[in-house]
């Protein structure tokens, strides 16, 4: 199936948010429906599943947002 | 030939690095108020320090190499404060594997060296790759990637529409695959 670049980006953006389980019921049955015709799509869906996977694996961690702010905080005074 | 020599920018530390240096920690010592404390000395050190900076690594190499000494002088003290304060009672010997029940039971959550090995390797590529994102964008990413946090609280706190967060959120993923596409993702 074609379909142009801007429509791609809007089932792109659909296919990430099922990632983080935030599509609604409708997104998700529009999607599914578009992947049993759409080579591109499912290509893009595999791939972005493996990401998720790989993110996954990897374990990582970073810091919130609290505590980036007291970090940034500490570090100011210590600065002044 | 003059050699471009890096500068530092402590002001920044917090953007740029701290996350960074923050997963480091964790994979090293596996306690969060432990790895930000070790950052903030880290910084503090960096800071005392920031006139024997000489620009010959980069800013990170430097970081990192300090907040490396602070991890072996953590375990150095946890080490020694062990020793005065513990009784080990070893019931472990190789050709006998202990009777506890815990023990016996196969752990599902059993990571081998070299999985670790791989998964350290992992963290590094997605971090290295993140660098090359948009500061703010790659922060967007990993406040809702790795942290969970809701779509709301992430749209309030960088005043902006669900639906530019989703269009971050799919510019940021889009050149993740493509950065580890060759070996990663293949």
């Amino acid at each position: 199936m074609n379909h142009d670049k801007e429509n791609f980006h809007q089932l792109a953006c659909i296919c990430d948010k099922c990632q983080y389980d935030e599509a609604s019921f409708l997104e998700k049955v529009q999607f599914k429906l578009h992947l049993m015709f759409c080579e591109t799509c499912k290509d893009y869906a595999a791939k972005n599943n493996r990401l998720t996977t790989l993110i996954k694996q990897a374990n990582i961690s970073c810091l919130s947002l609290e505590e980036q702010k007291e970090l940034k905080s500490y570090l100011k005074d210590k600065i002044t | 030939m003059a050699k471009n020599l890096y500068t530092i920018t402590p002001d920044r530390w917090v953007e740029t690095h701290s996350d960074y240096l923050f997963n480091f920690a964790m994979g090293k010592v596996n306690d969060r108020d432990i790895a930000k404390d070790l950052i903030s000395e880290t910084f503090l050190a960096a800071l005392k320090a920031k006139d024997n900076f000489k620009g010959e690594a980069s800013e990170r190499t430097w970081l990192v190499a300090i907040l490396k000494r602070k991890i072996i002088d953590y375990y150095r003290k946890i080490n020694s404060n062990k020793g005065k304060a513990e009784v080990k009672v070893n019931y472990f010997s190789a050709d006998n594997d202990g009777d506890w029940l815990e023990e016996r039971i196969e752990n599902p959550d059993y990571v081998t060296i070299e999985d670790n090995i791989i998964n350290n390797e992992l963290s590094e590529a997605i971090y290295a790759c993140l660098d090359k994102i948009n500061p703010r964008q790659a922060t967007i990413f990993k406040l809702k990637t790795i942290e969970n946090y809701d779509t709301e609280v992430i749209c309030n706190e960088y005043n902006i529409t669900p639906s530019n967060l989703w269009v971050i959120i799919h510019r940021v993923r889009a050149a993740l695959a493509d950065c580890l596409k060759e070996k990663w993702l293949s």
